[in-house]
């Protein structure tokens, strides 16, 4: 009887997505079987493309801006501080830690992959990566700082002046310098995930309680939000939609509220954007608030407070699996650690 | 009232009618009809994203996009080209207030509108995310919740109705994601409160199933609401018709804009042809202007010309006055020495009378010797009145007083010969530059030549110092001593004192030679003295002075370039000084021309 109702409720949902062709998603869905190719554009996540054009003297000069401790009011703190490419693009730190030893009141994001963040923050405050830039330099628990004392110092360095002038006519700006980062920040995709391959069409990426995994992270609905090519970095939503995890954790802070800090509307309280879960696996502690220490935890609270369940220990387990699949590849060598490997 | 003076004025009307011209100009510049395109291709692609992203929204509603990245890939896009539409628009409209205005409301209506819609888009994704999670494990719930049932202790009966209640509030939760009505939303708010009741009791791998399954539905009907609500909102929120809005209504003012040009170019046309005749007019001005010039110059060339007869008239009557005075002094003193030589000639006439008496007798003696026959009588008669002519001529000593006369008319003669001589020394008429000439020899000859002038009149002292010559013109130079001389002489008042010229002659240096004429007479007056070297200024009654005299030497100096100074003292007297260079500087060829034409007339 209720296999009735699955096929009924089920089975027409099926026929109608197959008809949403998903066209181009890259060479290597082209070359595999028409069934693969099939399958794959019904997925509802899709891999990351291999093949990103950018002006690579652009990425020079936002690659050496990315690692300038001089955006920092004392000279401490780079970008890549916090957002080390060795440590999946974030600190591994609960919060992020700035000039002085300050505490960030936030989990800091990774920066693989975040121009395919629709929005930058956790509460989606910049529109786009070079409006991002600004924030972390003016922030006075990040690096204290502001463009007009940045270029001072930049401006001493000749061979920095003469390296953006070479690509920005304009030269030493503050808008040619987020422009630049930004440039780079593209750059730091992390293609060829082994769960990106599989969905290529190469079945054999993934082991069958990877695959099993994925399936459980289909049915029990986390795909809901985590979906989209960066698997999450697409939407809103808010944290708690089950449960109220604020209540439950205790100790509110104004990062707590999320988007209601950007819009003061009452609906948007504890609203976040939903983050990828692309390298996930390199990517603890978890959530906004860095509380989940382990990706088990950050499945269990999910399950908690954003699906209504509980899910099983086995459930849990194969959904990490499945997880550490997300794990892509930079400069065509995996960002995952040797340790990890031989864990699995 | 303020007085506006006349160039002002002109600068005034120039500068407004190059406003006006200016004004015109930029109300005809061309219109910018690629940002017009761009606008409205902006516009268009809005629209065209619109109406796509709004099927975007559908599809992820019913489940046909598997992902949000189609709903969420527009959001840069849109704001791209919102914000090229923002400053594209506003820079076409500065300057046109009213269109300004109306589309700049237009537009910031638009703004608010898209951020609505992107508002209760980023809502429906999160609504719907929610919804598809609860509407997906529904089904799993309920499996989940009748398995757990099965495998109870509870009684048959109940697990039947449990059953019946549980697939009940499946089937109509599921249709009514599908299809909502009030009617099914009424029987699931019952199902689930059934449910509640009938596993209250039971164990709790029953009851917190069904409190999972109850809690989705739930999430399921309120979700649905407010994704319908959602979706009203949205499509209620008329964005394509606002981008059509302003479509139509730039194109409205852009037609406005060009009929306005249209116009404004017209009153160009018209304000240029009456610049251009504005211009003919002034041109017809300047031409008259310029004839009238014209008239005026050929008058006053003409006058100018007259100007110089005149001048020329009386440098030529100055000449003949100084003339005249030379002429009178001449006659003067060549009258004296040739009174001299006549007295003496006709004395001499007188004492030939016995000389001649002698003769004849003389004569007389020889025909009588020398006749055939000698008479004597008549010879002793003739040897007796001899004797008496030879001694009253021996014994008058009426020879050596001959002799005396004649040597008293050459001496007349040579007098007169030497004033000549002066005269010719005075004029030079050749008025050839020569390198020696003495400046005290040139003073000697003016004063002879002035001398009627002096004469029982005025003492002359000399202060003469030990000088060389000169070069220079000698009679131009005497020109000089004389008319300072004769000014002097003029100024001397009547009175019982002596009346002095003093006339010195020294070295200033080694190359420049001074010479004073200092006279005691009344002194320059103060007013006067500025005036005294001017060409026509004469103190003299009218018909006596040509106001030429201290003009002219004042030139004659100065060409050879030396200086006349002048130093007075009313009632003291004057001093005259003349600076003359010892080597003649080389005058300007002009400079001679000039003077040519002042002395050779």
């Amino acid at each position: 009887m209720l296999n009735y109702f699955l096929s009924q409720f089920f089975g027409p949902a099926s026929r109608m997505r197959a008809n949403t062709a998903w066209v181009g998603v890259g060479c290597a869905a082209l070359l595999g079987a028409a069934g693969a190719a099939l399958a794959q554009s019904d997925e509802p996540i899709q891999p990351l493309p291999t093949d990103v054009r950018l002006d690579t003297k652009k990425v020079a000069i936002g690659e050496r801006l990315f690692n300038d401790k001089r955006l920092s009011r004392d000279n401490s703190i780079a970008c890549v501080s916090c957002h080390s490419l060795a440590k999946g693009g974030a600190d591994g730190q609960v919060s992020a830690t700035g000039i002085g030893g300050a505490k960030g009141p936030i989990n800091t994001p990774t920066v693989f992959n975040s121009s395919l963040n629709f929005r930058q923050f956790w509460d989606g405050r910049a529109a786009s990566l070079e409006e991002q830039a600004a924030g972390p330099v003016h922030n006075p628990k990040e690096m204290g700082s502001n463009w007009t004392e940045v270029l001072a110092k930049l401006a001493r360095d000749g061979a920095l002046v003469d390296q953006i002038k070479q690509s920005y006519p304009d030269g030493l700006q503050a808008k040619n310098i987020q422009d630049a980062i930004s440039v780079f920040e593209r750059s730091l995709t992390t293609p060829n995930a082994r769960f990106d391959k599989y969905l290529r069409g190469d079945k054999s990426a993934l082991s069958s309680d990877e695959l099993r995994g994925y399936q459980l992270f289909k049915v029990n609905g986390c795909v809901a939000c985590h979906q989209g090519v960066n698997i999450g970095g697409n939407m809103f939503q808010t944290f708690g939609v089950m449960g109220d995890y604020f209540a439950k954790r205790g100790d509110a802070t104004a990062a707590d509220l999320g988007r209601y800090n950007v819009t003061k509307n009452e609906a948007d309280k504890h609203v976040f954007k939903v983050p990828s879960l692309r390298n996930v696996a390199l990517t603890a502690p978890y959530f906004h608030d860095g509380s989940a220490k382990t990706l088990g935890d950050a499945v269990d609270v999910m399950f908690k407070y954003q699906l209504g369940r509980t899910s099983s220990a086995q459930d849990k387990e194969l959904i990490v699996k499945f997880l550490y699949t997300l794990t892509g590849e930079r400069n065509g060598k995996s960002l995952q650690p040797t340790d990890q490997l031989t864990a699995r | 009232m303020k007085t506006v003076t006349t160039p002002t004025l002109y600068a005034l009307i120039a500068t407004g009618l190059v406003a006006a011209l200016g004004f015109l100009l930029v109300q005809t510049r061309a219109v910018d009809f690629d940002t017009h395109n761009e606008i409205l291709s902006s516009l268009r692609e809005l629209k065209q994203m619109d109406a796509e992203w709004n099927v975007d929204v559908l599809r992820a509603k019913t489940g046909l996009s598997s992902n949000y990245d189609k709903v969420a890939n527009p959001l840069p896009l849109i704001e791209s080209l919102k914000t090229t539409l923002n400053t594209k628009s506003r820079g076409y409209w500065q300057g046109h207030a009213d269109s300004n205005v109306r589309l700049v409301g237009m537009l910031d209506a638009y703004s608010t509108l898209m951020d609505r819609k992107i508002d209760g888009i980023e809502r429906f994704k999160s609504q719907n995310a929610i919804l598809r999670n609860s509407s997906r494990f529904l089904p799993v719930a309920a499996t989940d919740l009748a398995e757990a049932t099965r495998t109870s202790s509870i009684a048959a009966d109940k697990k039947t109705s449990i059953e019946r209640t549980l697939t009940a509030l499946l089937t109509d939760t599921m249709t009514y994601s599908l299809t909502p009505d009030a009617l099914l939303h009424e029987r699931i708010n019952t199902a689930a409160l059934q449910l509640g009741e009938l596993t209250a009791t039971l164990p709790p791998a029953v009851a917190e199933r069904a409190a999972t399954l109850v809690a989705h539905s739930g999430m399921v009907l309120k979700q649905q609401e407010s994704g319908a609500r959602l979706l009203a909102e949205l499509s209620s929120l008329p964005t394509a018709k606002a981008i059509d809005d302003l479509s139509d209504a730039h194109t409205q003012e852009n037609e406005k804009l060009l009929i306005n040009q249209q116009r404004y170019r017209q009153a160009l046309i018209a304000y240029s042809v009456f610049l251009l005749l504005l211009l003919g007019y002034a041109a017809w001005r300047l031409f008259g202007n310029y004839r009238l010039l014209n008239q005026a110059h050929l008058a006053l060339q003409a006058t100018n010309q007259n100007l110089k007869e005149s001048q020329a008239h009386l440098v030529q009557a100055e000449k003949m006055s100084a003339l005249g005075q030379m002429v009178a002094g001449i006659a003067h003193e060549i009258n004296t020495p040739l009174a001299y030589v006549k007295g003496t000639f006709s004395v001499l006439k007188d004492q030939l009378i016995p000389i001649q008496e002698l003769v004849a007798y003389s004569y007389g003696i020889t025909r009588l010797m020398s006749a055939p026959e000698r008479d004597r009588v008549a010879l002793n008669n003739q040897l007796r009145c001899i004797a008496v002519s030879a001694k009253n001529v021996v014994e008058g000593n009426i020879l050596h007083e001959m002799l005396t006369l004649l040597k008293d008319g050459i001496y007349g003669i040579e007098q007169i010969s030497e004033i000549v001589l002066n005269l010719k020394n005075f004029s030079r008429l050749d008025r050839a530059k020569v390198s020696n000439f003495s400046v005290q020899a040139g003073l000697d000859s003016t004063l002879m030549l002035a001398n009627h002038l002096l004469k029982n009149k005025v003492e002359i002292r000399k202060d003469y110092g030990q000088v060389p010559n000169i070069s220079g013109s000698p009679s131009q130079i005497n020109q000089v001593f004389l008319n300072i001389i004769s000014n002097a002489v003029q100024a001397m008042p009547e009175r019982a004192g002596p009346n002095i010229i003093t006339l010195r002659t020294a070295l200033e240096n080694s190359q420049t030679l001074r010479v004073e004429i200092q006279d005691n007479g009344n002194g320059i007056q103060k007013d006067v003295l500025p005036k005294i070297f001017d060409p026509f200024f004469t103190t003299k009654p009218i018909g006596q002075g040509t106001g030429m005299g201290l003009s002219i030497a004042y030139k004659i100096i100065q060409e050879h370039g030396g200086k006349l100074l002048v130093d007075t003292e009313t009632g003291i007297g004057t001093v005259f000084t003349i600076l003359l260079p010892i080597k003649a500087a080389q005058p300007a060829a002009e400079a001679v021309n000039d003077s040519e034409l002042l002395f050779a007339a």
